[in-house]
């Protein structure tokens, strides 16, 4: 077995699951969004996004503020420089194994 | 999973993009009005206030629309459509992609003009080839059929034209006309689909 598909079980297992690898993906190729936009943009349900969110939050991938545009109450997510780094170590690996 | 995470990212991004349809009715009005602007160039009398105002139109008004045509698309979203579409803050475009488009067009445009110089009937397929390619690759890039379907109508048509005997400009206005009324249905149709999803 090669060292390259050795280190797939280094894998971060919190960015390896598909739904949050999307979701993380979609924030580093942003500035921010809020909730309804990863809801829409990625087709997981509420309930499903926002445990997904929590998740990435207590790991400190993401970073999310509630805040109000007008009248309008936004839930906006941003990934932060610790969820970049993991992400960018995640695509090495994979790449380097594929 | 076998996409590479950011190739998945822009994907979505592509078909967040175009979710409501408004991009594209965007487009087809544009293309409506360019063909209607070349129409015209070509029917009104010569040196009339009609044509004049055509070419100017054409020369200086068209660009500002294109140009102006995204943030206008942001703009009514941020402004009437924050609950459906979301909120989103794209980063700015980076200066290497302004930098590889102006290398293309500095490629492609002396091939074009020396085709065009050469047999004036090649700027029909000529355009119908450089947009369909267009099309081709935004609709692949976010899998979306109907773009892809109407790079394939573009340039189909533009052949048909090409081997007609029209004239090329009313053959160049008939062409951004279908192209427009095609983005305008597909654009709406999609516009009134997402306006009823319950999500």
């Amino acid at each position: 077995m090669s060292a390259e598909i050795q280190r797939l079980g280094e894998v971060d297992r919190m960015i390896h699951e598909p739904s949050r690898l999307m979701v993380v993906a979609l924030l580093a190729a942003v500035k921010e969004a809020d909730f309804q936009y990863l809801h829409q943009s990625t087709g997981l349900s509420k309930g499903n996004l926002s445990v997904h969110l929590s998740k990435l939050e207590t790991a400190g991938y993401v970073a999310i503020e509630k805040t109000f545009r007008g009248k309008y109450p936004l839930t906006i997510c941003r990934i932060t420089d610790r969820g970049r780094e993991v992400l960018e170590g995640y695509r090495a690996i994979i790449k380097a194994a594929l | 999973m076998k996409d590479d995470p950011k190739v998945l990212a822009n994907r979505l991004l592509q078909r967040a993009w175009n979710r409501d349809g408004l991009p594209e009715i965007g487009s087809g009005l544009t293309f409506l009005v360019t063909g209607g602007l070349i129409y015209a160039q070509e029917v009104l009398p010569r040196r009339s206030p009609g044509q004049i105002t055509a070419i100017l139109a054409f020369a200086f008004g068209l660009p500002v629309v294109c140009l102006g045509l995204q943030p206008m698309v942001k703009r009514v979203r941020s402004q009437w459509l924050i609950q459906r579409s979301g909120y989103v803050e794209h980063v700015p475009f980076r200066k290497r992609n302004y930098l590889w488009a102006l290398a293309v067009m500095a490629i492609v445009a002396p091939l074009v003009f020396l085709a065009v110089n050469h047999e004036e009937r090649l700027l029909l397929p000529i355009t119908g080839a450089l947009g369909a390619l267009l099309g081709g690759l935004i609709g692949w890039r976010g899998r979306m059929v109907r773009l892809m379907a109407g790079g394939a109508l573009l340039l189909v048509s533009a052949v048909l034209l090409a081997l007609s005997s029209i004239p090329v400009q009313i053959g160049m206005a008939v062409l951004f006309g279908l192209q427009g009324l095609y983005y305008l249905i597909t654009g709406g149709v999609v516009f009134l689909r997402f306006m009823h999803d319950e999500r």
